[in-house]
């Protein structure tokens, strides 16, 4: 029981860094990021490379600290090549899709030229386990499932009260009115990019450092995100990161008591039954 | 003159709304806007805030040029529009949409001193302070949307149709409270239907009609507004 609530938190935790991104990115621009899991690749991929002795060998903290400020650069950069050029175009979230699915194609290949194929993995910022209440884990996840909180803690704080946070909060609900108050609009869709890219990083060196670092890494958390951001309820922060915490916990619950093969179906049952009852997800609002 | 309109000529697609208007607004004066709608009033105060692109004609706002420029550039010079409040931020709350109001950089070092001044113009935005946007009435809507706009420090502030679907007794308080703005030192633009209401506190009204300024109304002592009133909303207004 305690082993299946800690791998449930673990992978809840992963899940809500990476669906909050996507879903602020959906909330200020209604678009969906399909690179979103590419990027999270590249961050676990900057880490390894910075940190590792096969790489430049800095160490895991310098590691960590060059995915951030790159993962930065690389949201910004992002947004730029392949989403500001059709914000405005009438079918914009189909472009976007195929412009984004484009580029996690390209970056993924890229990884591979670079990288190949072989398996890396980060060094564990803590290691050993620890017992909470009778329950035995490793203390990297431990960290995991306390860092997620903090950091989503930060990125609420960041949308209440700072000016770039509000100002992607204002462009989401009311665009003409935010323009009105002086708010460039592409510099808050930047801003958001690069926001929702270093949420992708973070996760990206968390699940580096708990299972393996491939070219392909991202692709399962990316469609998981997907579906937390509707279950959650599109453009709903804390929607989504509720429905991060429950989608981790039913996986978890179903790979222990059903069985790892019939968790998908178990998962989608859940989602299928919920959405059928609540349309717009757990906290969506009505169209 | 802080806001000086001249010839402007603007539109959407093919079909051009503004056939050339000129108006004027001095420093620290107050001036009214009324016609029948869809002639053009929100149409000209959205080409002057660079939210509809100017095809003809000039804007200058105290002496520079802005005929062209982009929305943040104008805010940034202190010409703020209040746009119609209907929506406003639905899932902010009243603070959160007030300090937003002061995103352009002049006004955002200040934002506390001019949150107590909003306040003291507008006690019950304190109250409401936590509350999100969507669940305040129509009235203490306009409201926010007006302190929303003075979180700027306006120069110049625009308000379209500030008493639009509300009853008698607040669009007194809320005409009251617009002229606790103007004393501000700010210029005012004011839209509305109500010419009583615009007379109560404009000196000066333009009367929009056909894309074109069909009347200035420089005193209004001299002024039939009965007459008006048949002329541009029917005898029955």
């Amino acid at each position: 029981m305690g082993a299946v609530i800690v791998a449930g938190l673990v992978s809840g935790s992963i899940y809500a860094l990476i669906a909050s991104g996507l879903s602020l990115v959906w909330g200020a621009l209604g678009v969906f990021n399909f690179a979103h899991g590419a990027l999270l690749m590249v961050g676990a991929f900057v880490a390894w490379w910075v940190s590792d002795p096969a790489g430049l060998g800095l160490g895991l903290f310098a590691g960590i600290l060059a995915c951030m400020i790159f993962m930065v650069a690389a949201g910004a950069v992002l947004y730029v090549l392949l989403v500001r050029p059709w914000i405005g175009t009438p079918a914009v979230e189909l472009t976007v899709i195929m412009t984004t699915v484009a580029g996690a194609m390209f970056l993924e290949n890229l990884a591979l030229l670079i990288f190949g194929a072989r398996l890396k993995a980060l060094d564990q910022v803590v290691t050993g386990t620890v017992k909470i209440a009778g329950t035995a884990m490793q203390a990297q996840n431990l960290l995991v499932i306390i860092l997620a909180p903090v950091l989503l803690g930060a990125l609420a704080l960041f949308l209440k009260l700072s000016k770039h946070g509000l100002a992607i909060r204002a462009i989401a609900q009311n665009d003409e009115a935010a323009r009105l108050l002086g708010i460039r609009v592409e510099v808050t869709y930047l801003v958001t990019f690069a926001v929702s890219a270093l949420l992708a990083g973070v996760a990206g060196v968390m699940i580096g450092g708990l299972f393996n670092i491939t070219p392909s890494m991202g692709n399962e958390p990316l469609l998981r995100a997907f579906l937390v951001v509707v279950f959650g309820g599109l453009g709903s922060l804390p929607g989504t990161i509720i429905a991060a915490y429950l989608i981790g916990l039913i996986e978890a619950a179903s790979s222990y008591y059903i069985g790892i093969y019939w968790t998908p179906v178990a998962l989608f049952t859940v989602l299928i039954v919920i959405l059928l009852v609540r349309p717009n997800g757990l906290l969506g609002r009505s169209a | 003159m802080r806001l000086e309109v001249e010839d402007l000529h603007s539109g959407y697609g093919r079909i051009e709304v503004l056939h050339g208007i000129s108006m004027a607004v001095g420093a620290g004066e107050s001036v009214g806007l009324f016609g029948p709608n869809g002639h053009g009033k929100s149409t000209l105060l959205r080409t002057i805030s660079g939210l509809v692109p100017v095809r003809e004609g000039r804007v200058r706002f105290e002496g520079d040029d802005i005929t062209g420029a982009s929305t943040d550039a104008i805010v940034g010079k202190g010409l703020i529009q209040v746009a119609q409040a209907s929506t406003l931020f639905p899932r902010m709350t009243v603070l959160e949409a007030l300090t937003l109001g002061a995103y352009r950089n002049a006004a955002w070092s200040h934002r506390r001193e001019t949150l107590d001044k909003v306040f003291a113009i507008f006690p019950r935005l304190a109250e409401r302070r936590s509350q999100h946007c969507k669940t305040l009435s129509g009235g203490e809507r306009q409201m926010a949307a007006i302190g929303v706009g003075l979180m700027a420090m306006p120069r110049l502030l625009i308000l379209d149709e500030p008493t639009l679907g509300l009853a008698p007794k607040i669009r007194q308080e809320l005409a009251h409270q617009i002229g606790l703005v103007a004393e501000t030192g700010a210029s005012l633009v004011v839209v509305d239907q109500d010419v009583d209401l615009l007379l109560g506190l404009c000196p000066r009204l333009y009367l929009i009609e056909k894309g074109r300024v069909a009347l200035e109304i420089k005193d209004r002592s001299q002024l039939n507004h009965q007459d008006i009133l048949q002329r541009y909303f029917g005898s029955a207004a």
